[in-house]
């Protein structure tokens, strides 16, 4: 299945979709001790799964809150609508860090 | 004067530069390292992960730029962080007088310092987190958390060492364990000469006019970090209605910030230039090129922040809620991830028309969930007060000592039908001469579970050692108010025992009123 967001080639945001459809975020870490605490979009927040929204019209900021125990761990942010499979972001985890801001624009 | 301040920033900084653990980081490498070679920025199919990496909204990317903007406060010229220096060190000074006599005062009240609009490097302290003041009665305390003075201090390069992190190093663990809190009587007169601009900031932090320094006390605390957590403890820790409400707040802020910056044409323009400079650069260009046009990208950034009303109030809140959510992160994982906890703490008193005095305290705190719902808790404490001076007395230097320890056990799992809690507590207090000794009236002895009857908030002839013990078992049924209470108790004073029957010294607490309450219905 085709996932719903694609890669902005445009500088004012990283990822893009039809305004309306929706799309569904995963994490993943080599630890497996990373989890996903909190979501917010477009006015929408979440504090458990199916970490499901909708697509909103402009550009909105997608905000994730992860956490894990293990320092330096590889965090993946990915699409899973429909059961796709696809990286949007990975970074490695310090408890310093701020929360995963991903800019989504809708068509 | 000025030499000092100088010795002392130069200090400060050389310190911040050994204990910070990421100086090297750049920004946009932290994310991505591989993204910026010269095979990476040479191919065009690999724009979209360089423009990814640069974003702002990257988690280790506006740290970077939050540091700039820190370390870089447009709203303070020299001659102005000069003064601000200078007004700190007098109210140091100015705190340090000694205390007068002077009419007493009941009032309670709070002074939030805040409020007070105090402005300088104190009000810019406490916007921090770095200093905190709390008033009860006339009693004010400024506690100063070393480790987030010195986040404060180093413009973000010493973070504070967060309960989740197992690598912090040695010099964050010992800045994150020492907290300092000093004490003053709002009530009191100082009569200090100090200049009115030292008496303002001093007042504007305590609350009143000129409040007189009563003690200081310094405590340091160390953990041990339980192994093997299950990830549910964690999850189960996250979903606490404390924390969520917290990171709620801080996922909005961040939320905010980012819209703001990302909305502003300049950041577009300068993400845009940056990648033309990226691709632009040859195999012959060093990473030291790369890394100054990354750093001028996070340079134009913290520009938009400083230089946009609407930007700077939103990295104001931004900063504001960073640090309630990590405060809120700590309290809702110290207990999963926390074995133990041992606390020193020293305090020294000065008490009107008395000797000045020094306490010494040890506290150990234990905790383990076996099963995950069977939980022993065991606390200690333990504590000594000598006096500093004798004023030409013979009384001993050594005042008195106090012990306390307190054990909780859930002797059946959650799943049972018959629930079982035990728990054990022990006071212990010498006094080596007779004093008004005043224990907290129809509570608990200090640092345990035994209830005191109301008539021990204050004793005489306390010469001698004072032992309060209690044993208890509660049973009660699963989705049922009932429960059954037994207590036994002893101790070397009956006035301390609060118990239904008392015979010598032991006394027995029973209680079937909830049961002959569910019995009538």
């Amino acid at each position: 299945m085709p996932c719903t967001l694609s890669i902005c080639t445009g500088v004012d945001a990283d990822y893009q979709g039809t305004t309306g459809a929706s799309f569904e975020i995963a994490i993943g870490s080599t630890s497996g001790t990373a989890t996903l605490n909190y979501a917010l979009y477009a006015g929408t927040s979440l504090t458990s799964g199916p970490w499901k929204f909708t697509i909103a019209s402009g550009v909105k900021v997608l905000t994730l809150v992860v956490e894990s125990t293990v320092m330096g761990d590889r965090i993946s942010i990915k699409e899973v609508t429909n059961g796709c499979n696809q990286v949007l972001d990975a970074f490695n985890y310090t408890p310093s860090l701020a929360p995963e801001g991903l800019e989504i624009k809708g068509l | 004067m000025r030499k000092t301040l100088l010795f002392l920033f130069l200090l400060g900084s050389l310190a911040a530069r050994a204990i910070a653990d990421d100086s090297s980081t750049v920004y946009g490498r932290c994310h991505s390292p591989d993204v910026f070679s010269v095979e990476n920025r040479a191919n065009a199919g690999n724009l979209p992960a360089l423009k990814l990496a640069i974003g702002v909204g990257r988690p280790c990317n506006l740290p970077l730029v939050q540091r700039y903007v820190l370390a870089h406060p447009p709203q303070f010229s020299d001659a102005q962080m000069q003064q601000m220096a200078q007004n700190l060190l007098t109210y140091v000074q100015q705190a340090r007088q000694d205390k007068q006599v002077g009419a007493s005062n009941n009032s309670v009240g709070t002074t939030s310092l805040v409020s007070k609009g105090v402005g300088a490097i104190v009000g810019v302290a406490l916007e921090s987190g770095s200093i905190q003041e709390t008033t009860s009665g006339n009693v004010a305390t400024v506690t100063l958390n070393s480790a987030q003075a010195a986040n404060f201090l180093s413009a973000g390069a010493i973070k504070p060492c967060a309960v989740i992190e197992s690598n912090c190093s040695f010099g964050r663990k010992v800045l994150s364990g020492l907290t300092v809190f000093t004490t003053y009587d709002v009530a009191q007169a100082n009569t200090s000469t100090n200049s009115t601009a030292a008496q303002a900031a001093l007042a504007s932090v305590v609350g009143g006019n000129a409040p007189a320094f009563t003690g200081v006390s310094a405590r340091m605390d160390f953990h041990a970090r339980k192994k093997n957590v299950q990830l549910t403890e964690l999850v189960k820790a996250y979903q606490s209605s404390s924390y969520l409400s917290v990171t709620g707040t801080y996922a909005s802020a961040f939320n905010d910030l980012i819209t703001s910056i990302d909305t502003n044409p300049d950041y577009q323009k300068a993400i845009s230039n940056a990648i033309d400079d990226l691709t632009n650069t040859t195999a012959y260009d060093t990473d030291a090129k790369v890394d100054q046009i990354l750093l001028n990208l996070e340079i134009a950034i913290a520009n938009i922040i400083n230089q946009n009303a609407p930007t700077t109030a939103a990295f104001q809140s931004y900063a504001s809620a960073e640090n309630a959510y990590r405060g809120a992160r700590d309290t809702a994982l110290q207990t999963v991830l926390n074995k133990w906890t041992a606390s020193f703490q020293y305090d020294y008193n000065r008490l009107p028309n008395q000797p000045d005095q020094s306490d010494f305290k040890a506290i150990y705190s234990y905790r383990r969930d076996a099963e995950n719902d069977r939980i022993l808790q065991v606390t200690a404490n333990a504590s000594a007060t000598i006096y500093d001076t004798l004023l030409g007395s013979t009384t001993s230097r050594f005042r008195s000592a106090q012990a306390a320890f307190q054990l909780d056990y859930t002797a059946t799992s959650t799943a049972s039908k018959m629930q079982a809690a035990v728990s054990g507590g022990y006071y212990f207090q010498y006094m080596v001469a007779k004093s008004l000794l005043t224990l907290p009236s129809t509570d608990l002895a200090p640092g345990t579970s035994i209830p005191l009857p109301g008539n021990a908030s204050e004793l005489l002839n306390t010469t001698g050692p004072i032992h309060v013990g209690q044993g208890k078992i509660t049973l009660s049924m699963k989705n049922s108010n009932v429960s059954i209470p037994l207590a036994l108790t002893f101790s070397n004073r009956t006035d301390l025992i609060k118990a239904s029957k008392v015979g010598g010294n032991f006394g027995i607490t029973y209680d079937f009123s909830s049961l002959f309450g569910a019995l009538k219905k």
